[in-house]
């Protein structure tokens, strides 16, 4: 096997290795896991055949759905890049050991991440197969296919831009470069000829067109020659990934900032003290700076994009974007709990007791991600109908808490990229579970409080994970 | 002290003021058994060693009498406070520097000294205390660097600092000597006997046989996580006829058939 193979074969190891004992410590977790997975695939389904009637009130129509679909690979390929360990999560003996950059990166960070994006877009191709028989599409698997395999480029994409972003500026960065914006620029310049609007040319290799629009009350649905298409989208693909290649192994930025820093006053009580300790190391930690960047611009681009190509709909858009949002603020909450676990030795050994220390780190936390996503969802309130603030509030505060019981639960671990996926999934997980009960409570039992109940369920549940986990080593 | 008791470290003079008693204490890993029905006590006023090879239960017995492990058999009383019963209360009575302090990167020295009396409920004293010692220990010009960017030693030095400020009746020292160079060795076992004559009791765990037996009152040698033998220096150089304190241990645990042929290990085969 070959050096870059065996490193991730490694990570699929230890993986598997904590799978196994979590069943075996829990047998129900397996049939939790099956129904999660099931859920998932459902929720896709429908979200598919409910973009199909979406479509028809956006300008451009399908094309906006699609083009917002991948950019959201975007940021995701971004942000997963951007908390990737690359050769950081290898033991440092085995860092010296002779392999070459590339072939590190391939095994450590491309290949597990690759592998993550093929198993994230299969929801995608759930997704893509009920859009496309609801609006009648021939061969609409076909076509599914097609955007779960454009959906993995636009991840790739996302990756590329963060590597020539976390790069020193240099002449080898700039040639990375260069298939990229051959990548982002060869569609803009060929939608034209495929009679796609040259904003979405995201969506331009996919069938395109559908739904009303300033030219025409509905317009005709485009369907491109699926092989020209297949044809279009490997080159693109081909050349994201030459970029992603180039770029990976550019040398980062040295870290920056005096080791000498101005002391700050810790006070006394338990629950400030652990306040003041997680915001000093929120301020003054690289990654977590830079996952809370990623969090603003996430949700610059997202408002950027629900207004271009939602156009005067974006009002009803920004609550669905809102909620997304709030999901991206809680990347630097979730960060955070590395540093709670690796102090692990230290609250077991003072006199307050877990349950006590839990509870702090449940407040603070829960006070810290409802800061950050007012911040991150602050631009949405300007484009959204004021009877909309009631629900993307309770939605905010539903989820301030989960990122503590997460945490707690699953601590981040800056060095493990499988460890930082199973997290962001649990959270999802958390949050699209909330949000479903809250639903399935509403529709069952006619409850108008149904939002009010989940709410105070959250809270209980969070509280009583943050105080009562065991724990994790980070 | 009397003769040397196998297998039970109980040969102190029942009047005298445990700081800690350890009784029949017992924990795995697993199926891997870490520490097996362990008993010692440690009178105040007294500095424990524990010294024992790489998996001898050193840390893990530590680990058990400081609440980071909970074991399920066995008892441990911090100055007569059971830790099962009132962990609040006993874990008020010592300090604790652990072998590898992780976490709190971000802070700086100062920084995290006060957040460490902010969560031990120190007193008032506390920060006059650590700023003796950052002085003692030449830790001053780090006060304000982070603890994420100092060297293993240095960091060692902070965590020790952080513990003996507190000044409880148990000082708890996992890896005493561990990284620390020559002259905060020197200085440490100074402040370890200062710690004592104020009415401590200390426990460290080490693999510097050397200096426990120039800092220990009483030592406990551990094997496989089982007792060997107990007793001060003096008795155990005695017990084995040992010219010194790493011959007795050799002697007490089994090990001096290790030396034997040693040379012939990185012999090319024939």
């Amino acid at each position: 096997m070959t050096s870059w193979l065996l490193l991730t074969d490694v990570e699929r190891r230890r993986v598997s290795r904590v799978a196994v004992r979590l069943a075996r410590a829990n047998p129900l977790l397996v049939p939790a896991a099956v129904a999660v997975v099931v859920g998932v695939m459902w929720l896709a389904i429908k979200a598919g055949a409910g973009a199909a009637i979406l479509a028809v009130f956006l300008p451009s129509g399908l094309s906006a759905v699609l083009a917002m679909i991948l950019l959201g690979g975007v940021l995701v390929g971004l942000g997963l890049a951007a908390a990737a360990p690359r050769f950081e999560g290898l033991d440092p003996q085995i860092r010296t050991v002779p392999i070459a950059p590339l072939p590190a990166y391939l095994g450590t960070t491309a290949l597990p991440l690759t592998i993550a994006w093929l198993i994230f877009a299969i929801p995608v191709f759930d997704f893509g197969t009920s859009l496309f028989r609801t609006i009648q599409v021939p061969a609409p698997d076909a076509w599914a296919g097609l955007l779960m395999l454009t959906q993995l480029i636009a991840c790739v994409t996302g990756a590329a831009i963060m590597e020539i972003l976390r790069a020193r500026p240099s002449r080898r960065a700039l040639l990375g470069a260069i298939p990229l914006l051959l990548a982002l620029g060869l569609p803009a310049v060929v939608a034209p000829l495929t009679s796609a609007p040259a904003w979405s040319w995201l969506a331009a290799l996919l069938p395109h067109g559908l739904g009303k629009s300033s030219h025409a009350a509905v317009a005709p649905i485009v369907v491109p020659s699926i092989a020209t298409s297949l044809l279009g989208v490997l080159a693109v693909g081909a050349l994201a990934a030459a970029a992603w290649t180039a770029t990976a192994t550019l040398p980062g930025r040295a870290p920056a900032g005096s080791e000498h820093v101005r002391s700050r006053r810790i006070p006394r009580r338990l629950t400030l003290a652990m306040g003041t300790w997680l915001i000093l190391t929120a301020v003054r930690d690289s990654r977590v700076r830079v996952v809370f960047l990623l969090s603003l611009v996430s949700g610059a681009g997202m408002i950027t994009a629900t207004a271009l190509l939602a156009g005067r709909s974006a009002a009803a858009l920004a609550p669905l974007a809102a909620i997304l949002l709030v999901q991206f603020a809680a990347g630097a909450p979730l960060a955070l709990s590395s540093d709670l676990a690796q102090g692990r030795w230290l609250w077991r050994s003072i006199p307050p007791t877990g349950r006590r220390v839990g509870l702090s780190w449940w407040i603070v936390i829960g006070t810290i991600t409802a800061a950050i996503s007012l911040v991150v969802v602050a631009p949405v309130f300007a484009v959204m109908p004021l009877d909309a603030y009631p629900f993307v509030l309770g939605a905010l505060v539903m989820a301030a808490p989960i990122p503590a019981a997460v945490g707690r639960l699953l601590p981040f671990r800056h060095d493990a990229l499988t460890r930082q996926l199973g997290l962001l999934a649990l959270q999802l997980v958390f949050f699209l579970g909330a949000l479903g009960t809250a639903e399935l409570i509403a529709q069952r039992f006619a409850l108008e409080a149904a939002p009010l109940v989940v709410l105070v369920g959250v809270l209980a549940l969070t509280a009583a994970i943050c105080s009562r986990a065991p724990w994790r080593e980070a | 002290m009397g003769a040397m008791p196998l297998e039970d470290g109980s040969q102190e003079p029942e009047a005298a003021p445990l700081a800690l008693r350890v009784d029949h204490l017992s924990f795995h890993y697993g199926t891997a058994l870490a520490v097996d029905d362990l008993s010692l006590t440690v009178p105040a006023g007294t500095i424990a060693g524990l010294i024992g090879p790489n998996g001898s239960g050193k840390t893990t017995t530590l680990r058990l009498i400081t609440g980071i492990l909970e074991g399920k058999h066995g008892s441990i009383d911090i100055q007569g406070i059971r830790l099962r019963d009132d962990p609040v209360e006993a874990k008020r009575r010592f300090a604790f520097a652990p072998d590898a302090p992780s976490g709190f990167d971000h802070l700086t020295v100062q920084e995290y000294l006060d957040l460490y009396a902010a969560l031990q409920s120190a007193d008032l004293e506390y920060g006059a205390r650590a700023s003796n010692l950052l002085g003692v220990m030449d830790l001053q010009p780090h006060a304000n660097r982070l603890l994420g960017k100092l060297s293993h030693g240095t960091r060692r030095k902070v965590s020790i600092v952080a513990a003996i400020a507190l000044v409880r009746p148990l000082l708890l020292l996992d890896e005493a000597t561990s990284a620390l160079d020559p002259e905060s060795v020197v200085v440490l076992e100074s402040l370890l006997r200062s710690a004592v004559r104020y009415g401590c009791g200390a426990v460290i765990a080490t693999q510097d046989i050397y200096f426990a037996e120039r800092t220990c009152d009483l030592i406990f040698m551990l094997a496989h996580g089982r007792l060997k033998a107990s007793g001060s220096p003096d008795e155990l150089r005695r017990t084995f006829d040992a010219s010194d304190l790493r011959d007795a241990f050799m002697k007490a645990t089994g090990l001096t058939h290790v030396l034997e042929g040693i040379d012939d290990v990185l012999a090319p085969p024939d």
